[in-house]
């Protein structure tokens, strides 16, 4: 008896031996942005594309490479948007972690610090900087999966004046690269179009914009908020129509609908012209967000669904090479999908005539207003124009 | 004596060591980066020691970051040069506007340093055909020596090391000197010291333009390893930081703000991953130094051995009457 329960014990321990703990390797992913601060929803943002296509890849049974199973871990740092930090970080997640990919950096100056060190690591990394600088022939690991000022200024600018024609009208932005490359495009782009920009930049940290706003109000035909956090532009809007500030106002960049509404309120953001990354008509948009929101309990912000679309092309671009290690060949690989289907439509990268490289996402955008608290698609647009 | 040199030896064995055991060039990065703010809060130490605090001591970081690169990049200047330059502009600032500021105390002098700081901030930012603006300065050069690029962390490491050894022995030494003895009476009590004959406000002045010196070479040495600068590399809050350092490594002396920023320097960095959690627990770690360990980390020995001898019976009551037995 003692022999058997002996024996039965025996073979027990021994099958859980035999068994593989996991079968899968982790294949790392870092996501290098600011989760500090008032980034930080954008962060969060990233790292949740992250997260999704991690689980996608799981419940696929694995990304099989060259034999192995893969499963992908995601490891976040905090770059508290300072260039310095962004450099530490990026040389953490090279060189401690040996990670190849990373979802980031957030900020432009974070990017521009960080180009040389990515690109001599053969490490690719999918920016949401907005700076031209960001890309590069000279950086043949940097991709772009958000559209920018660059890509939508123009089309938007034509679009928005003949809703609202105006003479006059006062940016605010943030005082840094992002800020000041926006301000420069901007104040090209309406000079073209016969109308004055004038551009006040403040501090990101900042929320009392009432002395501001008393003096920039006065002379404007139009309000164009651009290159901040939700919050902060739900700050100005609402202490700019607490003022009784009537005319139009912009907001540039990002859907950023649902944070400025809940900050300023319904009535505050009556009327205001929007740009609208995504369609959330679009089945597979809507499905992402449904999905994105049960998870989470909110909704994604504006640039979430591109990351995922970014993470979704990445890891086609690796089944293809047949390669985690090979970052020259992934990139090359992922710069050359095309019509790809994302959760936004279908894809590709495009950018070689502005940035001498096509590793900026194309895909369209789109143009509205917010009307009683939601967001409001007038019309489809390409950088050519808004249709 | 003995002691002393077995630790000094010690910790010349495992600095030199860092590169060979560190098991990734992360370890290197963070050893360069604690080189790179030892020195930041030396200079800030040489100010507190004539009873002064310093919150622009970043802005002369930026001053000499970017004095160094604009030199290297528009004029070719030989990086060595450029940090010379770098030193001796934050100095000279220093003493000018230290000439000015250094006869207010307290609260007023940590308001103007303030300022000071912001402005160069401002002017980095507004400066943009110069400075180009908050895009900064990308592909600074790296230094050489001897016609060797240090364009790697391995390479930059002995750089960063014996910069740092050259400050903290500059520092040593001046603290050590009568000059260093008068700066220690001042902040004790300016007012007797100067009726010893010192003049105070020179002393203060000198004190300032030495500590914000260093503040720019080590900006401009700083710039050189990242190779890119802006108007955002040193600001305030890298002023907080330092202030930080020096309370938590310990203000007297030498050694508590080389502790200090030994300590604090990688501290962050094991908090990175938790994100937003990082700042309470970093304030939380600080606030635990600063209740117990008043002197700073570098008072934890004595205070260890006071504790020792609290706990242990005294020798003359362990044989007293009327200790019971």
């Amino acid at each position: 008896m003692r022999y058997a329960t002996m024996s039965g014990v025996t073979g027990v321990l021994a099958a859980l031996l035999a068994a593989p703990a996991s079968a899968a390797e982790p294949l790392r992913i870092g996501v290098h942005a600011s989760f500090s601060g008032a980034a930080a929803i954008f962060a969060q943002g990233m790292q949740s594309a992250g997260e999704l296509a991690a689980e996608d890849v799981k419940s696929a049974g694995g990304l099989k490479i060259g034999g192995k199973t893969y499963e992908i871990t995601l490891k976040a740092y905090d770059d508290k948007y300072k260039a310095q930090d962004a450099v530490t970080t990026m040389d953490r997640l090279i060189h401690e972690d040996n990670i190849r990919f990373v979802i980031g950096p957030l900020g432009s100056a974070a990017a521009v610090a960080t180009r040389q060190k990515t690109s001599d690591a053969k490490v690719m990394t999918f920016t949401m900087a907005f700076s031209h600088r960001a890309l590069g022939a000279e950086a043949p690991y940097a991709f772009r999966p958000v559209v920018t000022t660059g890509e939508f200024t123009d089309a938007q600018l034509d679009w928005v004046l003949k809703q609202a024609p105006v003479k006059k009208v006062r940016a605010l932005l943030p005082n840094d690269e992002t800020g000041q490359q926006m301000g420069a495009a901007g104040q090209k782009a309406y000079r073209s179009r016969g109308v004055t920009l004038d551009v006040d930049y403040f501090e990101r940290e900042r929320v009392d914009f009432v002395p501001l706003l008393t003096r920039v109000l006065p002379q404007a035909d139009a309000l164009e908020i651009g290159g901040v956090a939700p919050l902060t532009t739900g700050l100005i809007i609402k202490q700019a129509r607490e003022l009784g500030y009537k005319n139009p106002i912009f907001i540039t960049g990002g859907d950023v609908t649902a944070e400025v509404v809940k900050v300023a309120g319904k009535q505050a953001t009556e009327g205001v012209y929007i740009h609208i990354p995504l369609d959330p008509k679009r089945p597979e948009t809507a499905a992402f967000i449904a999905r994105y929101t049960k998870k989470y309990g909110h909704a994604p912000n504006g640039f979430t669904p591109f990351f995922y679309a970014a993470m979704q092309m990445l890891l086609q671009s690796i089944r293809n090479v047949d390669s985690v290690e090979d970052t020259g060949r992934i990139a090359k690989e992922l710069a050359s999908l095309k019509d790809f289907p994302t959760v936004l439509g279908r894809a590709r990268w495009s950018g070689e005539k502005a940035y001498g490289i096509n590793h900026q996402i194309d895909l369209p955008f789109y143009v509205g207003q917010i009307r009683n608290g939601e967001a409001v698609t007038m019309a489809t647009c390409d950088p050519a124009a808004c249709r | 004596m003995r002691r002393s040199a077995l630790l000094l030896a010690l910790a010349a064995a495992v600095i030199a060591l860092i590169p060979v055991v560190a098991p990734n060039l992360f370890y290197v990065h963070l050893a360069i980066v604690t080189c790179l703010n030892v020195m930041f809060v030396l200079g800030l130490a040489v100010i507190a020691r004539v009873g002064q605090l310093s919150m622009g001591h970043a802005g002369f970081g930026l001053l000499g970051g970017y004095v160094s690169a604009l030199l290297a990049m528009n004029l070719g200047l030989p990086v060595p040069l450029g940090l010379l330059a770098a030193t001796l502009a934050a100095a000279a600032t220093a003493a000018l506007l230290g000439w000015i500021i250094l006869r207010l105390r307290g609260v007023y002098f940590v308001l103007v340093a303030f300022s000071f700081g912001q402005i160069v901030v401002l002017l980095a930012l507004g400066m943009e055909d110069i400075t180009q603006g908050a895009n900064g300065l990308v592909n600074v050069p790296a230094p050489a020596v001897f016609g060797y690029l240090l364009n790697t962390k391995t390479a930059f490491y002995p750089l960063a090391v014996a910069a740092a050894a050259l400050v903290g022995t500059g520092v040593w030494l001046l603290f050590r000197s009568p000059f260093g003895d008068a700066m220690a009476a001042i902040a004790e009590n300016p007012r007797l010291t100067e009726s010893s004959g010192v003049d105070t406000h020179v002393y203060q002045v000198v004190a300032f333009s030495i500590g914000s010196g260093i503040a720019g070479f080590a900006g401009a040495l700083s710039t050189h390893y990242f190779q890119f600068i802006s108007p955002d590399s040193f600001t305030f809050w890298d002023s907080v930081s330092y202030l930080t350092m020096l309370v938590v490594g310990g203000r007297v002396g030498v050694w508590g703000p080389i502790l200090g920023a030994v300590v604090l320097t990688p501290l962050p960095e094991l908090l990175r991953s938790t994100q937003g959690l990082q700042h309470v627990l970093y304030g939380a770690v600080l606030i635990l130094v600063l209740l117990f360990l008043r002197d700073g980390l570098v008072g934890l020995p004595a205070r260890l051995r006071g504790l020792r001898r609290t706990s242990a019976p005294h020798p003359i009551l362990e044989h007293s009457p009327e200790r019971p037995s």
